[in-house]
């Protein structure tokens, strides 16, 4: 069964960018949420595979996101990478000792993502 | 994805950049205005930092260093705003300025073409020397008995707020609530709006729970109330509040006791407020704002106007089968007749609302058109060393997003205008007894289905023998010219006409007031101009709310067919030939006490007078603002919705006319520009527009 991917990013533009990134990947349910809120919501309502979130949006920061996913049981095994613009290096150390697994910079290769994506959820059938 | 993003991706770079664009020239606005109090809101100064960290990434996809190096640079100088390291001023705040013009002169040019740039060197010099320059100092991070699980998920920036709240002696509390899943971001946004009373919020942090229907928060208030005032401030059963870590402000210092005296004062208020919040809830909607941000749908205005085609086609084949349903019962009144009338009937409410939905998308607040103005008033004002402010109401007012569009340049001209030939210099203003510093008002408000914009400042005013002087010397009017405050008016409604002799590098340009009225006119609107020497001047444009459909009566005059929009038709009437007077070489007739100029369509566009009726005639008594005029008609034809399709640019020097129409039935006629006639008819030139 196609694997689901929750993108937690407030940039219309940036999700789509993610998205199709993606999908150039195979075949995957992709999963938006325009802000944590959403995130939180989508969550427990869909069994995700893996999570991929934005640090500075409006409601909840990603930092917080990724603390409240790798510290509940549920998804704590759920991989999680933070995409964000390079921003300062402690909000980048934080979110790895929160545990997530992966953090890209802001305009991120194509590439790169696809790789993470493949050696955390296997390559797809194509 | 492919390296090279589809044109797809890139329209949506476009659009979601020139929003952000949109949002940080507001912010900035707001920002601009706190300098003199020398107080930023935290809240506002992070959604500019946001603004300039969203741009960044974004054209950094894209490859636009430019853009994506300027955003850089802004969002530098923004964070070591936010972070207390850099100081809040005017140069500040105009270097920001200019690098949203920059960036949205950018993003433009990169809508044109992906290749387009600019020098940005210079302004990023300026910011790096802003960001080399000056310095506020360092916040000293204390960390207290703030409990790691909270500094953990901080980010720089809320750490920093963090900070500032302990420095100011603030107390540090933690409010815990638990929400249902399904509601929890209402329920948040209420609780926060709640908190907002109280202090600052510096965090919202969801925490981990075992409980699939229900989530809890932990929230991070920096306050100066206690404990026990905000808990009975929230009134709330559902919370659990606690001090982190307790003021420093000592009970002997003067400055406590202040604050304290305030806080007992504010205490009511805070209730009201609290109360205020608690009303929003009861409606059900103190969430929506969260809701809209992801509910909102970007929309190109071409696939409005294509919708509102098919809409307005679509009216134009129900007038068709209204017509046809007509003939045919004179000729056979069957049941089958009755029922197609009913189905018509129906057809027609339906597309009603159709109308009415599609027009209400089209409908955008004014705001942002005077949020701009707000920017060309700074900017010019300082330039010349004038002091002004800008006072804005009704920017709330609805118009056709098109409209607005058409809009900007005669407003932004006239404001101009305003600060370049109305607004004194401080000194002369203190001279005479006016305050310093000046006001222009910029007003919109609806009236019925038009929009009025009134611009009015309290300047030097139109001086009328200056202008009379200078008509002379132009030869406009003969020496021995009487003029009424009218014709002082008109005169510099005319075009050519400028009181400065030399070309202002502002508002000069050699265009005139001339064009802004003829702007106007071409949205179908009016302009108006009043002044009083030393008080200043007023000018008040009347606009249609929608141009794309129209109710309009279709009338006949000397064997054609025109349409009069009906939102100036004030009323119509049937007159013996006997009731017309002629005063001063035009025609008159008498209604209610006052006369009424009757103004005949063949005179204006030079049609054979020999197709003229002898007989009856009927008059249309039209009004703009507060002007009245009768038009003269054989017949009058019906009310009908039609669409207003634009003359093209070839024909758009024929005045009187705001367009064409199509009838349905493949008939095209012309639709009246009352305005424009009226303008025309009431200097009374309208012997004929073409001599």
């Amino acid at each position: 069964m196609a694997k689901k991917i929750l993108i937690a990013e407030d940039s219309p533009t940036m999700r789509s960018l993610i998205a199709s990134t993606i999908a150039a990947l195979g075949d995957f349910i992709i999963v938006e949420a325009a802000n944590g809120f959403e995130a939180l919501r989508i969550l427990p309502r869909e069994k995700v595979d893996l999570v991929i979130t934005d640090i500075n949006m409006p409601d909840i920061n990603g930092l917080e996101l990724v603390s409240f996913i790798k510290n509940n049981p549920h998804y704590r095994t759920t991989p999680l990478f933070i995409i964000s613009t390079e921003g300062s290096e402690r909000d980048r150390a934080k979110g790895i000792s929160l545990g997530a697994d992966a953090y890209l910079v802001k305009p991120f290769e194509p590439g790169k993502l696809q790789e993470l994506i493949e050696r955390f959820l296997g390559k797809e059938d194509r | 994805m492919s390296d090279k993003p589809s044109s797809q991706a890139i329209r949506e770079f476009l659009g979601e950049t020139e929003e952000i664009l949109e949002k940080l020239n507001l912010d900035l606005v707001l920002l601009g205005d706190g300098i003199e109090s020398g107080e930023s809101d935290p809240e506002l100064l992070n959604s500019i930092f946001r603004g300039a960290h969203s741009l960044k990434g974004l054209a950094g996809m894209f490859g636009f260093t430019d853009i994506s190096d300027l955003a850089h640079h802004m969002e530098n100088l923004l964070d070591r705003l936010r972070l207390g390291k850099v100081i809040l001023d005017g140069i500040l705040v105009e270097v920001l300025f200019e690098a949203i013009d920059l960036l949205t002169r950018l993003v433009q040019g990169k809508g044109e073409t992906e290749d387009f740039t600019l020098d940005t060197a210079p302004l990023l010099d300026r910011i790096e020397a802003i960001l080399g320059g000056r310095s506020a100092g360092t916040a000293t991070p204390g960390e207290g008995k703030i409990p790691q699980e909270i500094l953990s998920v901080l980010t720089e920036y809320e750490e920093h707020r963090l900070q500032e709240n302990l420095r100011k002696g603030r107390n540090l509390l933690r409010v815990q609530a638990t929400f249902s899943l399904t509601t929890f971001d209402q329920e948040l946004a209420e609780l926060t709006e709640a908190l907002k009373q109280q202090g600052e919020v510096i965090s919202t942090l969801p925490c981990v729970g075992d409980i699939a229907e229900r989530i809890a928060f932990q929230i991070l208030l920096g306050s100066a109330s206690d404990l026990a005032t905000i808990s009975a401030a929230l009134n709330r059963d559902d919370l659990r509040i606690e001090l982190l870590s307790a003021g420093q402000v000592s009970v002997a210092s003067p400055a406590k006791g202040l604050s304290s005296d305030i806080e007992l004062l504010a205490e009511p208020l805070r209730e009201e407020l609290a109360g205020g919040v608690e009303g929003a809830r009861d409606s059900g909607d103190g969430g929506a704002s969260l809701r809209s941000i992801s509910r909102t749908v970007r929309v190109d205005i071409d696939k409005l106007d294509q919708l509102m085609n098919i809409v307005g086609e679509l009216v134009l084949s129900k007038g068709a089968i209204a017509e046809l349903g007509q003939r045919l019962r004179s000729v056979a009144d069957s049941e089958l007749v009755g029922n197609l009338q009913k189905a018509t009937r129906m057809l027609e409410r339906r597309l009603d609302e159709l109308q009415k939905g599609v027009m209400e998308v089209r409908m955008v607040p004014i705001v942002q058109l005077f949020e701009k103005m707000t920017r060309i008033v700074r900017r010019v004002a300082g330039e010349q060393g004038k002091k002004v402010t800008l006072d804005i109401r009704g920017a709330d007012t609805e118009l056709d997003k098109l409209i607005i569009e058409d809009l900007s340049d005669p407003l932004m001209h006239i404001i101009r205008n305003a600060i370049d030939h109305g607004i004194e210099l401080p000194e002369e203003r203190l001279a005479n007894g006016k305050p310093e510093k000046a006001t222009i008002c910029l007003w919109a408000s609806q009236k019925g289905n038009h929009v009025v914009i009134e611009v009015s400042d309290d300047g030097r005013g139109i001086d009328p023998e200056m202008v009379r002087r200078k008509a002379v010397q132009k030869g406009l009017v003969a020496a021995s010219a009487e003029l009424s405050r009218e014709d002082v008016y008109d005169l510099i409604l005319t075009p050519g006409f400028s009181t400065r002799d030399e070309v202002s590098e502002l508002s000069g340009r050699g265009v005139g007031l001339d064009v802004v009225r003829n702007n106007i006119a071409a949205l179908s609107g009016m302009l108006e101009l009043d002044s009083d020497v030393g008080q200043g001047t007023s000018i008040s444009i009347t606009l249609p709310i929608t141009l794309a459909i129209i109710k309009a009566l279709i009338i006949e005059s000397c064997g054609r067919t025109y349409a009069i929009p009906i939102n100036s038709v004030l009323e119509t009437l049937m007159l013996e030939p006997g009731a017309i007077r002629s005063i001063e070489k035009r025609e008159m007739i008498e209604l209610r006490q006052s006369t009424l100029p009757l103004l005949r369509l063949d005179d204006v566009f030079r049609l054979p007078q020999a197709t003229r009726n002898g007989g009856k005639f009927f008059t249309v008594v039209v009004g703009l603002a507060e002007k009245r005029m009768g038009i003269v008609a054989d017949q009058l034809l019906g009310q009908q919705d039609v669409v207003i399709k634009s003359l093209g640019n070839t024909l758009s020097f024929v005045r009187g006319i705001a367009g064409a129409a199509d009838l349905g039935n493949q008939q095209t006629i012309l639709v009246l520009d009352v305005g424009g006639l009226m303008g025309e008819a009431l200097r009374g030139e309208v012997i004929s527009l073409y001599n």
